[in-house]
């Protein structure tokens, strides 16, 4: 294979769309029996005979299970992830998510299958319930007070991330394979208020962080640990298991974050490999070269210093070139080319200085949920550096350039360099896989106000104005309301808010592209308020303040 | 045990991964579980057509054959590359990462069907050559040409692709 091909398959690997939380999922699911007994019979005769069988018996059970599915209650069931019990138990009342939780917009948004909650855990203050979403794809804990909030302002905003508000927040049903799921349902340093919760798989009934150790009851462990650790941990008949708490809050243990370690502390980096002389392998190439002039046309821009231009790395057929860049409006930087076959690309990246001489944030971060990360580095380091040790490998620096791919690290990884200049050490965290929204989550997207103020304006509604919004699911909205409340949006979005705006005997309904992002494009028409639809069946109303 | 059953399960085992993640890439969960349940059944009664060296080649012609079934009956477009081909990537932080796998699966998504599937083996599945070829059902040196003509011509589409980039002059490597 050449070069050139060996490139283009290295990029189509990294672009592989691979489900893993499905393979996973379909993993599990099917064995040799099931799929053998299945099997149909061998020879025509008796396959004529099965299809015919197969037709009368396919027709019985169609109108047995019409009149089945006619006799049960309206909904449908969403398959149970097979090693999360909880989730295949008969349903009780006390499994019923309350209505304000139901109705909250980012329960909405995730898609929670809200008929197939389990309440998992109920303490004096807060009750915890397992929920499958998006069709059994994922899992999500929603966690609550037991004393429902007060009606929040319309703008109050996240509350925090204290024991006082509710949360919920979901991973792919993959998960349970290897790992599990950890929450970070509390984390409160003036009170000391921290609680994780895991979400385990069946066989593990006993969890750990530090020192906190509980039990594992359906499928859940509340951990109340005196300080946030990294790692939990769950053991039982189906072994132990480990996963990293992905919590963007969490300080550590791990390498140390905060200022890089220097030594020698006074250390002054400086980057020489613009100044060597420019070798036979320095000339480049006419794409970058296209680029470069293209850059400088740009008026703003970075302005590359011609002449500059030199190689540093190679991988396959990409190289990578530093360029110096005049421009002074981003700080301390310099250009970084890459070259391939197909053309160039320049991205900015920060030179080294005294303040931070070590650049440890990866350009790429692909997560495996609560597991270990595989980052890439691309990084400019000062002279007299000649190795840099990540994740337990060593790495070797050449040309003031760092460039490591697709290394596994953990949530906190730290950079070791070393040479002959000293040792500096630097350290950064990757956030988390899965992310953890509060309820009731009452945002409004930003500058709905003023869009909703001017667009009552425009319709001659009079001031002052009562308004409310309520967000619901896009589908909903237009049952509602009919089909002039489809509005353009990414299909992504899957809710949009409705804002009845009401002034003496005339009411105006918009409908906004998103109640999630910041698409504002909005669908409008004007009532008498008498007739002005029902909107509580979408969600919470809520007031919504349009006072300039 | 039955020796026929026990070198089925072996055969289940060592290879439903690889099967399962050749239909996921290609269809829905449920149409992808169908497929290869089906190529497992088919492999279950044909055991002695089973090659004995090496059968992930078989099967994947088996399962690829069935897919192509399942679309021509629902005439929809489900494969996952056409479906991604415009949506970023989420694990990657990177916009410009982001925007390389994007560009890379929009022009995998614009090279037809032939081109696409003889790239995936090689790539994604991590067939040989030869393996692809017989997963396809044609001689290794018609695959080698189909191989070679795809791949020019995804450079092709990928330096379309890119916004502001020349089409893929391959540039003289500086020594």
């Amino acid at each position: 294979m050449s070069r050139i091909d060996e490139l283009l398959t290295e990029r189509l690997r990294d672009a592989d769309p691979l489900p893993h939380d499905e393979l996973d999922r379909l993993l599990r699911e099917g064995s040799v029996e099931e799929l053998l007994s299945r099997e149909p019979a061998r020879g025509p005769a008796r396959r004529s005979r099965r299809i015919l069988w197969a037709v009368v018996s396919t027709a019985c059970v169609a109108a047995v299970a019409g009149v089945l599915v006619m006799s049960l209650p309206a909904g449908r069931h969403v398959p149970a992830p097979a090693n999360v019990g909880i989730l295949g138990r008969p349903a009780t009342d006390a499994d019923r998510l309350p209505d304000w939780v139901r109705e909250d917009q980012r329960v909405l948004e995730m898609r929670l299958d809200r008929d197939d909650a389990r309440l998992a855990r109920s303490t004096d203050t807060r009750r915890y319930y397992v929920v499958p979403a998006d069709g059994g794809r994922q899992v999500c804990l929603v966690d609550i007070p037991v004393k429902e909030p007060p009606l929040p302002a319309a703008r109050s905003g996240f509350t925090g991330p204290g024991l006082s508000n509710g949360g919920v927040q979901c991973a792919g049903t993959g998960v349970f394979t290897r790992r599990f799921m950890v929450v970070l349902t509390g984390y409160a340093r003036s009170t000391r208020q921290i609680e994780v919760v895991a979400v385990a798989p069946d066989g593990f009934d006993r969890a750990s962080s530090g020192d906190a150790v509980a039990e594992v009851r359906d499928n859940l462990a509340i951990l109340r640990p005196s300080r946030l650790e990294r790692t939990v941990r769950i053991a039982g008949p189906e072994g132990d298991r480990i996963a990293y708490q992905n919590s963007p809050w969490f300080p550590g243990p791990g390498p140390p974050s905060g200022p890089p370690t220097l030594d020698p502390s006074d250390l002054d980096p400086t980057v020489s490999v613009f100044n060597r002389p420019a070798g036979a392998a320095d000339v480049p190439p006419r794409a970058l070269k296209k680029a470069l002039d293209a850059a400088r046309r740009r008026p703003g821009g970075p302005d590359p210093e011609p002449g500059t231009e030199r190689r540093v790395a190679t991988t396959g057929r990409t190289s990578y070139w530093l360029v110096r860049d005049r421009f002074t409006g981003g700080g301390r930087r310099a250009l970084l080319g890459l070259v391939a076959p197909w053309g160039a690309t320049l991205r900015p990246i920060s030179l080294p200085t005294r303040a931070e001489p070590l650049t440890t944030l990866a350009t790429t971060a692909a997560f495996e949920p609560y597991g270990l990360a595989r980052i890439t580095l691309r990084t400019v380091v000062p002279d007299g550096f000649t190795t840099a040790i990540i994740g337990g490998r060593t790495f070797p620096v050449r040309n003031n350039f760092l460039l490591v791919r697709a290394v596994s690290v953990e949530v906190n990884y730290s950079v070791d360099l070393r040479g002959p200049a000293g040792r500096v050490v630097g350290s950064a965290s990757l956030g988390g896989s899965e992310t953890r929204f509060g309820i009731p989550s009452n945002e409004v997207v930003y500058g709905t106000e003023e869009v909703v103020s001017e667009r009552a304006r425009g319709a001659g509604l009079r001031e002052p104005y009562a308004a409310t919004i309520v967000a619901g699911l896009r589908e909903d909205v237009v049952r509602v309301l009919g089909p002039w409340a489809e509005t353009r949006a990414a299909p992504s979005s899957r809710t949009v808010q409705v804002v009845t705006v009401r002034s003496g005997d005339d009411a105006l309904v918009l409908v906004t592209g998103s109640a999630a992002g910041s698409d504002l494009s909005v669908k409008q028409r004007r009532y008498r308020v008498g007739e002005v639809p029902d909107l509580s069946d979408l969600g919470r109303v809520r007031p919504l303040d349009l006072t300039p | 045990m039955d020796p026929s059953r026990q070198r089925f399960e072996h055969l289940y085992e060592a290879h439903r991964r690889d099967l399962l993640a050749y239909a996921l890439r290609r269809a829905t969960p449920q149409e992808a579980q169908d497929a290869v349940s089906e190529a497992f059944l088919v492999a279950w009664r044909a055991l002695d057509r089973v090659p004995t060296g090496d059968p992930l080649p078989w099967l994947i012609g088996i399962t690829r054959r069935t897919l192509a079934n399942q679309r021509r009956g629902t005439r929809r477009r489900t494969a996952l590359v056409e479906r991604i081909a415009g949506e970023g990537t989420p694990e990657s932080r990177d916009p410009a990462d982001r925007a390389e796998r994007g560009a890379t699966l929009r022009a995998l998504a614009a090279l037809g069907e032939r081109d696409r599937e003889a790239l995936c083996l090689i790539a994604w599945e991590g067939l040989t050559p030869a393996q692809a070829a017989e997963a396809l059902g044609i001689p290794g040196t018609v695959f080698r040409v189909r191989l070679h003509r795809a791949r020019q011509r995804l450079a092709m589409v990928m330096g379309e692709c890119e916004p502001g980039h020349a089409p893929p002059v391959p540039e003289r490597e500086p020594t």
